[in-house]
């Protein structure tokens, strides 16, 4: 019986040492791998980053806002931290998380919409944070979403289950520094070079109204944001809201009716607060071309690039 | 409680422990044991069930005592017929009442009579074909003297009721389990080391292999009007490896944790993919099944002594019974009827036994002879596999027609947002690592067994399905 047990032990551990392995090995090169969210996040948690400029919003942020275009445009560092997020809170999350190890930004652009002010049930993309999953930062995070999170740290492999692809990746990370199309980032900001197609099942989403609607919850939330921003960062900064342009086929009269009485509220709190802008663009030009979306909800990448000359002028024109 | 779920994981250690270290002293401990291991393991999955599978014990024990202590062949036969009965009237008011009554009512409807059957609200007990049918050989062995009463009952109860194959076989039988359970076991290191390896090739079959492929197999079954034929033909496939995953792997973790328990079941599964003909499929797939319908009902009705028509109509009734078994529904007979034509041929021509030595391939002509017979026959297993499968008859008649029809060998892109082709690396690589390890019981023993079993855990934690409740497809026979 001696001899079984000990048996048991030594294939446990043996598989062990070898789970562990191929996973370190996945791991390090997810996180090693230049110009991806795996190195983005490793880079925040690590302390690399110290923009000056920071954007935060979610996948509309994310896709949207061309860092390296902003940052030429207002002369001064930036960085997106967007990420697929959807609402608020984990955004929050995100930036309480970047300045944890990286100075305070001086400029922090935060990219709202209606999907904003909702709450995310379930944590987006999950699989962006496997390599990450021994952060205490990205715990902290993740678990409030996520029980499986402490398995993972348990059991080796347990997080690529199912992701074989991943795991190859991640292995081949290690000896390859090549990037997936649409996947690749810049300075956290991820291009999509893909061409205009209706997602009807996000158009669905948009809430059924007939009068003006922002119920005590939502004011209140939209002053916690400013809030959180300004009890974080240093006295001058500036806090920047923006309104994307948001494609034709989202601006019915519903959409409006609920949209209105948020940018009501944001106009009068630019009045109230000093180093706050709100710059709404929902209605730009940009609106009316397919071609500058992949989908009725975010810009590709060329709507991207004029959205983010468009909203650098308009920033700085407030600024100076 | 699943053989594959993490409560499973914690109740095996502790009966483990239990009976190695506590409950040693002698067999009557040891067995004592197990029947509470196994009534809990029963209960967890529905505890009111628990009483009828005592009844179900209690009367072939005491029939069995009866029959053997009866001192004339009326009063035998007097008990015997109530075992049958009693037996085969649970498995009829539980399994099979409700299709009688709605087949009987469809058919009076057919003939313009209208007719609104009287349905039974109750759920099918988990494991009643396969203890009902421990509890039927018992008694039809004692009947005719092949074996001696058992009036030790927890001895008793403990062969109907010993968890490990209690709700999904193997079907053990009385003349190998009870002497088994007669003696004190001692702990043998290198069973124990075996029952640890088809333990993990179990669940590799269970975990990787049967419900990685369900998921593509349910979507293609379940949408297969929109399919095309590569999807189709994929399908079926996906569904030989998903049944064959799921209950050889069950049968696998059920002989493997016996072997920790020092007890050492009959072998349910061997290979049968790699059969050479329908004859040789059936000598290998769910061979306790198999063979309990050969020894209590082929043999019984005469076998092959009897003249041509004998022979087909036993053989027959043997495939279609061993359809209804699986469930009540007209698909699984008719994918009994459909293995007794395959099986026709070969009876016939008196070459149902040509094949009973294991495959040996070398480069030569016959080789290429073998492995087309081996496709052939997995071929017309995976049709036969469609009616089993499919909803109804009339579903697995279009699937089939479907592949021939639609002509359309495309990769196609599923519901569960996979393509058809992700998986055939995965199923090919499983093939290759049975095929060359036919003539063992399971891959993993041998040379670097170590090695090969760290691969296997890895493969069980990163590729095993684990998102969705997936529970042994023959725990609803």
């Amino acid at each position: 019986m001696k001899f079984f047990l000990k048996y048991i032990i030594g294939i446990v551990a043996m598989t062990y040492i070898v789970s562990f392995g191929i996973q370190y090995l996945a791991d390090y090169g997810f996180r090693n791998l230049k110009n991806t969210q795996y190195n983005d996040w490793d880079n925040i948690v690590n302390g690399r980053i110290n923009s000056d400029i920071i954007i935060n919003g979610s996948s509309r942020g994310f896709v949207g806002y061309n860092s390296q275009i902003i940052e030429e445009n207002l002369k001064g560092d930036c960085f997106n931290i967007s990420f697929n997020a959807g609402c608020y809170k984990l955004q929050q999350y995100k930036f309480d998380t970047y300045l944890k190890r990286n100075k305070k930004p001086k400029i922090v652009i935060q990219n709202i919409d209606i999907a904003h002010f909702g709450e995310n049930k379930e944590l987006p993309e999950v699989s962006q944070f496997y390599p990450l999953v021994y952060n205490e930062d990205i715990n902290s995070l993740v678990g409030k979403y996520e029980n499986k999170f402490n398995l993972f740290k348990i059991i080796p492999l347990l997080k690529y289950n199912q992701s074989f692809k991943m795991l190859e990746e991640g292995i081949v990370a290690n000896f390859s520094n090549s990037t997936k199309k649409n996947a690749t980032t810049l300075k956290g900001y991820c291009p999509q070079d893909r061409p205009f197609r209706i997602d009807y099942h996000n158009l669905k989403k948009i809430p059924e109204t007939k009068t003006k609607s922002l119920n005590k919850r939502e004011i209140d939330l939209l002053h916690k944001m400013i809030y959180f921003y300004f009890s974080r960062l240093d006295k001058d900064s500036k806090l920047i809201f923006v309104w994307m342009p948001e494609n034709k086929m989202r601006l019915n009269k519903s959409y409006d009716l609920k949209r209105e009485t948020i940018v009501e509220e944001l106009c009068l709190m630019q009045k109230k607060y000093k180093n706050f802008i709100f710059i709404d663009m929902a209605y730009d030009d940009i609106s009316n071309h397919d071609q500058y979306y992949y989908d009725t909800f975010h810009l590709n990448e060329t709507g991207a690039n004029l959205f983010s000359k468009k909203v650098s002028a308009k920033i700085n024109e407030q600024l100076n | 409680m699943f053989f594959n779920s993490l409560a499973f994981a914690i109740f095996l250690p502790i009966v483990f422990f239990l009976y190695w270290f506590v409950f040693n002293k002698n067999k009557s401990t040891q067995n004592a044991l197990l029947i509470v291991a196994s009534y809990y393991f029963y209960s967890c999955w529905d505890w009111r069930f628990l009483f009828l599978l005592v009844f179900s014990t209690f009367l072939d024990y005491f029939t069995g005592i009866q029959i053997e202590k009866s001192d004339s062949d009326k009063k035998r036969k007097f008990w015997f017929w109530l075992s049958i009965l009693v037996n085969l009237g649970f498995l009829g008011i539980f399994k099979y009442y409700n299709f009688f009554a709605s087949s009987f009512a469809e058919m009076f409807t057919s003939f313009g009579f209208k007719v609104s059957p009287f349905l039974l609200n109750v759920i099918l007990p988990v494991g009643i074909s396969f203890y009902t049918f421990h509890g039927l050989s018992y008694v039809i062995d004692i009947y005719y003297k092949r074996i001696k009463a058992e009036y030790n009952f927890v001895d008793y109860s403990l062969f109907v009721s010993y968890f490990p194959l209690l709700v999904a076989g193997p079907i053990e039988r009385a003349t190998h389990l009870l002497p088994e359970l007669k003696v004190k076991r001692e702990f043998n290191l290198e069973k124990a080391k075996e029952g640890v390896y088809q333990i993990v090739w179990g669940l590799v079959k269970k975990v990787v292999i049967a419900d990685t492929c369900a998921v593509y197999a349910n979507a293609i079954f379940d949408h297969y009007p929109s399919m095309n034929s590569f999807s189709l033909i994929l399908g079926a496939i996906y569904f030989a490896f998903q049944i064959y995953g799921d209950f050889s792997g069950y049968s696998d973790i059920a002989l493997g944790v016996s072997k920790l328990f020092g007890l050492d079941l009959l072998r349910n599964f061997n290979y049968p993919y790699f059969s050479r003909d329908i004859a040789e499929f059936w000598r290998r797939w769910h061979i306790s099944l198999s063979s309990w319908f050969r020894d209590y009902l082929y043999i019984p009705l005469g076998g092959s002594k009897g003249g041509l028509w004998m022979k087909i109509r036993n053989t027959f009734i043997i495939f279609i019974v061993s359809g209804f078994w699986h469930g009540a529904n007209w698909t699984y007979i008719v994918w009994g009827f459909i293995n007794a034509v395959y099986f026709l041929p070969l009876l016939l021509s008196n070459s149902n036994r040509n094949n009973i030595d294991s495959v040996v391939l070398k480069w030569n002509l016959d080789s290429i002879k073998v492995l087309f017979s081996i496709l052939t026959t997995f071929v017309l297993t995976c049709i036969a596999w469609v009616f089993f499968r499919a909803r109804t008859i009339t579903d697995a008649i279009l699937y089939l027609k479907r592949i021939i029809t639609d002509r359309n060998f495309g990769f196609q892109y599923l519901e569960n947002e996979r393509y058809n082709y992700e998986l055939i690396l995965m199923i090919g690589l499983f093939v290759l690592v049975e095929w060359n390890n036919r003539t063992k019981v399971e891959p993993i023993s041998g040379k670097r067994s170590m090695l090969k079993m760290a691969l296997a855990i890895m493969a069980i934690i990163a590729f095993g399905t684990y998102s969705d409740y997936k529970e042994f497809i023959y725990f609803q026979f």
